[in-house]
């Protein structure tokens, strides 16, 4: 089940908070998480039914492992019983994230023809299966307490971040189950969820879903080889750049917003990604809970950087391509994620070298934009179904396709017109291809002003900031707003303000999907 | 405001917010959906019913119940007009979508009839519908839908169909529309106008068109078929046989006593030739002798005589027009936009040709339309190959910039 639908939004939803807080209100707190965790499989299940075992047999397995692990700190004697359910973990995840993509490059290599059935990715078998290490990792540390069997099984499934994260730590999560306080409904937490819940929801469906219909047309014209133009090709990755942010930003506030509901809180995954002055800082803003996962049970027991300088890039990229290829298997995602590890070892090296200038607004300013370009040259990689594909879009974007400005340039450029001709520059307008859009200006609009949001707007964990809406993985990360009157308090106006957005988004979930005039 | 007041007060406001803007989208009906009061200056061109052609023409068939139609792509939605005189029956609506494939064609037909059994049906064909590898098809699949079609695809009929009402009016997208409706009343005019989905458009999309001429047009339009849509050319795929839907429809029509008159279009040579350079030439002329072989097994199995089948795509009169020079933005062809859309002008001799229908004003040069049959196919065919050969012969420069575009 998605957020973004009526059945979740008008029939799921109420339905599991309003029973949470009856049989809460009644002091069966065990009943309670008990109702939690039914409703949790039965949104999982909605899906596919027939995935509900894996996710259950993957629980029982890991909790029996980790009360196995549990004592004693680090015992030797019980590593190999780690590193069992680690391969365990890890296998899983393999077979149904891999073993395809594995078998057509092994056929591609040796000429084999292994024929190997599609198998289908499970939901969230990448988020539970990360989790679920950390948690083993943890038992073994012996940072785990004595926790409750139907505890762990809500930290897993736990429906608001089941499926698209933020990738909870049973640290944060398993003692607020235990708190009394989480069983009564507070209007408090109501509202305050609801009004994150309405900020996402609007962010998925109107922001995200809204600029998605000029970076979608884009990357398929690429796939069918068309010679794009340097700003179409621009447009195109710019438009991803944004709905990917919106859409994913958009879908982890909804999941905080619903977990406070019932009075849980969950961490802090985006945090203005976009504002960010370096590749490093980036990586603290976006995806907050995945980097936190691979820094601390990837990168750091690789060695992280104790082992020397050139051991800690080689970590980095290895953290990095992993990272990548947890995304998603395929070339493009290693590639992206190798890409990342190469910006943030320039990253390292530059500091190394520049360490202790001031900083100036002007060297700021540009800090910002190359780590922005830098930025929507990766998600290229990111979003592009094939290197071909990306290739494609990369040409246009370096000019190696040329520039084509608008026809109505044609004079106005006096005696350097005959130069610009001669060093490629064509008339052929901007858009020439039809694919940025049925309206490439609209496109452009939406680029500009979703531009603006992200980089200069307050996000809505600061405009919530009054209320703690979200765990911090850096202290001080929400950044308090200079205009207070910016943050979020219960008032008419800002009634009106969510009512409204609300509104929008859930009228917004019935597309009135237009064609889009492909050359035909 | 306290917590509790907050939760209260918002409800309140959403109802209202709500209760506006769908009064508003049912007011305005941006897409001729709901019928309604028609109000100058704010609702009456609609603007956006060739948005989601798809939606809305599907709907315009239950409003206005037509007893004849046009089927095709953009082609004949551009060229093939409603009111000719030709049609002797009325209402006539013109059904054509843009990029259709020959699918969608087929179900299109299925949900007029079901809600109207039709008289006659002009079906116009273009070869990229057979093009069962097209990958225009992922893209038309968002604003295809079957659920929103009188029946299914077995012709049993649909409980959803009605569907598209309700949930335009709870739509985001529908108050964009609505309000670049009430917004675009003064510039409506200028734009592309749709009568009885006949899209009467005055100028041609394709900016480039003023600035370097008709010629730059046809390029671009010819440069699509370099593209990988037509690399893997083929009629079946595993999960589309365009031979069984062709089939298909050609059953549904016997079946039902429809006078069905089937068109290959009027397209330009520099199309043709395009084919040829691509080299699926073949595979252009297979299609012409399954497209009359099918016709007459399906009629012989009915104990019926087959359909009219009209060949306008050889090398005549009218499909060698010149073209403009590169950057001549002055001259206007009489008969075509570009290479595979032809104007209205010429959609009408069309419609003179197949309803035999004698215009005082127009006459018709000799060898425009063939009526093709499995006696004269063969000769057909080659008699178009001897065509094509001088054509080649007279257009070298033509042939040579066509060939560029392979690149």
């Amino acid at each position: 089940m998605l957020f973004n639908s009526y059945t979740f939004i008008f029939l799921f939803l109420p339905i599991v908070l309003l029973g949470f807080h009856l049989i809460g209100k009644q002091g069966h707190h065990r009943v309670a998480i008990a109702w939690l965790v039914g409703a949790s499989l039965f949104f999982y299940g909605w899906w596919n039914p027939a995935y509900l075992g894996l996710m259950l047999v993957s629980i029982f397995f890991n909790y029996g492992v980790g009360v196995a692990l549990g004592g004693v700190p680090k015992q030797p004697n019980k590593k190999p019983i780690l590193i069992f359910g680690v391969i365990v973990n890890l296998g899983l995840l393999a077979y149904f994230k891999y073993a395809n993509f594995f078998v057509d490059n092994l056929n591609n290599i040796t000429g084999t023809n292994i024929v190997l059935e599609q198998i289908i990715l499970p939901l969230a078998i990448s988020f539970f299966t990360f989790q679920q290490i950390a948690y083993l990792v943890d038992a073994w540390r012996g940072e785990t307490k004595e926790y409750n069997f139907l505890h762990y099984c809500l930290f897993v499934t736990f429906f608001p971040q089941l499926i698209a994260g933020p990738i909870v730590h049973h640290k944060e999560m398993l003692p607020q189950f235990a708190k009394d306080v989480v069983y009564k409904l507070r209007s408090k937490h109501l509202a305050i969820g609801l009004t994150i819940f309405a900020l996402g929801l609007f962010k998925k469906v109107v922001l995200a879903d809204g600029i998605a219909i000029y970076a979608t047309p884009v990357f398929d014209a690429a796939e069918a080889g068309v010679m794009l133009t340097f700003f179409e090709a621009w447009g195109g990755a710019l438009a991803y750049t944004f709905q990917l942010y919106f859409d994913f930003s958009g879908y982890s506030d909804m999941a905080i917003g619903i977990a406070r509901m019932f009075g849980i809180r969950l961490p802090l995954n985006f945090n203005s990604p976009y504002k960010a002055t370096s590749i490093i800082e980036f990586w603290r803003r976006w995806h907050i809970t995945l980097s936190r996962f691979l820094k601390d049970y990837l990168y750091i027991p690789l060695g992280g950087s104790r082992k020397g300088k050139s051991r800690r890039y080689i970590n980095l990229m290895i953290t990095m391509v992993l990272g990548g290829l947890w995304h998603g298997a395929g070339w493009t995602f290693i590639l992206w994620g190798a890409l990342h590890g190469f910006y943030l070892i320039i990253n390292h090296g530059w500091r190394v070298i520049f360490k202790g200038e001031n900083k100036t607004k002007i060297g700021t300013f540009s800090a910002w934009v190359i780590t922005f370009i830098a930025l929507v040259v990766s998600w290229v990689l990111f979003r592009a179904q094939s290197i071909e594909g990306a290739s494609t879009i990369f040409k246009s974007m370096f000019g190696l396709n040329g520039l084509s400005v608008s026809e109505r340039l044609i004079g106005k450029f006096g005696g350097a017109e005959e130069w610009l001709l001669s060093h490629g520059v064509v008339f052929d307008g901007f858009f020439h291809n039809n694919v940025f859009g049925i309206n490439p200006y609209s496109g452009v609009g939406w680029t500009v002003a979703l531009l603006l949001i992200s980089a200069s707007l307050p996000n809505t964990q600061q405009i919530m900031r009054c209320y703690r809406p979200a765990f911090e993985t850096y202290q001080g990360e929400i950044k308090r707003l200079n205009y207070r009157w910016l943050e979020w308090r219960p008032t008419k106006i800002w009634g009106i303000f969510t009512a409204i957005i609300f509104v929008l988004a859930v009228l917004g979930l019935t597309r009135v999907s237009e064609f889009l005039y492909f050359q035909f | 405001m306290n917590f509790s007041n907050y939760l209260k007060f918002l409800p309140i406001v959403a109802s209202l917010a709500l209760l506006s803007i769908v009064g508003f989208n049912r007011l305005i009906d941006p897409f001729a959906l709901y019928g309604g009061p028609l109000i100058e200056g704010v609702n009456i061109h609609k603007t956006a019913f060739n948005r989601n052609t798809r939606m809305s023409k599907a709907a315009a068939i239950y409003q206005q119940n037509p007893l004849a139609i046009v089927l095709g792509s953009s082609r004949s939605e551009r060229g093939i007009d409603p009111s000719h005189l030709g049609w002797r029956v009325n209402p006539v609506y013109n059904l054509s979508l843009s990029g259709a494939d020959l699918y969608e064609i087929f179900r299109y037909l299925q949900h007029a009839q079901a809600i109207q059994p039709l008289k006659k049906v002009v079906l116009t064909l273009d070869f990229f519908m057979f093009n069962a590898s097209r990958s225009l098809i992922n893209v038309n699949k968002n604003s295809f839908r079957e659920d929103r079609l009188a029946v299914n695809a077995e012709g049993q009929p649909n409980p959803l169909s009605w569907n598209d009402l309700l949930l335009t009016l709870f739509s985001l997208d529908t108050l964009v529309d609505s309000i670049g409706t009430v917004t675009e009343q003064s510039v409506a005019t200028n734009k592309s106008q749709f009568i009885a989905g006949f899209n009467k458009i005055r100028s041609y999309g394709v900016k480039s068109i003023y600035n370097k001429g008709q010629r730059q047009s046809f390029l671009d339009t010819e440069k699509t078929y370099f593209n990988k849509n037509y690399d893997q050319f083929s009629f079946r795929t595993p999960r589309r046989d365009n031979w069984k839907i062709y089939q298909r429809l050609l059953l549904l029509s016997q079946q039902q006593g429809i006078d069905l008159r089937i068109v290959i279009s009027p397209s330009h040579t520099r199309l043709f030739e395009t084919i040829e350079s691509k080299g699926i030439w073949d595979k252009f002329e297979q299609w012409k002798q399954q497209l009359v072989a099918l016709n007459e097994s399906v009629a012989a199995q009915q104990g019926k005589p087959s359909f009219p089948l009209w060949d306008f795509s050889g090398y005549n009169h009218y499909t060698t027009e010149e073209v403009p020079a590169l950057g001549d933005a002055e001259t206007q062809m009489q008969w075509y936009w570009e290479s595979s859309h032809y104007k209205k002008e010429l959609g009408d001799l069309v419609l003179d040709r197949i309803f035999n229908y004698k215009h005082p004003e127009r006459k018709i040069v000799k060898g425009f339309g063939v009526l093709l049959n499995s006696e004269n196919i063969e000769t057909h065919l080659q008699s178009i190959r001897k065509n094509q050969q001088q054509w080649r012969m007279s257009y070298p420069e033509d042939v040579a910039e066509i060939e560029a575009l392979k690149k």
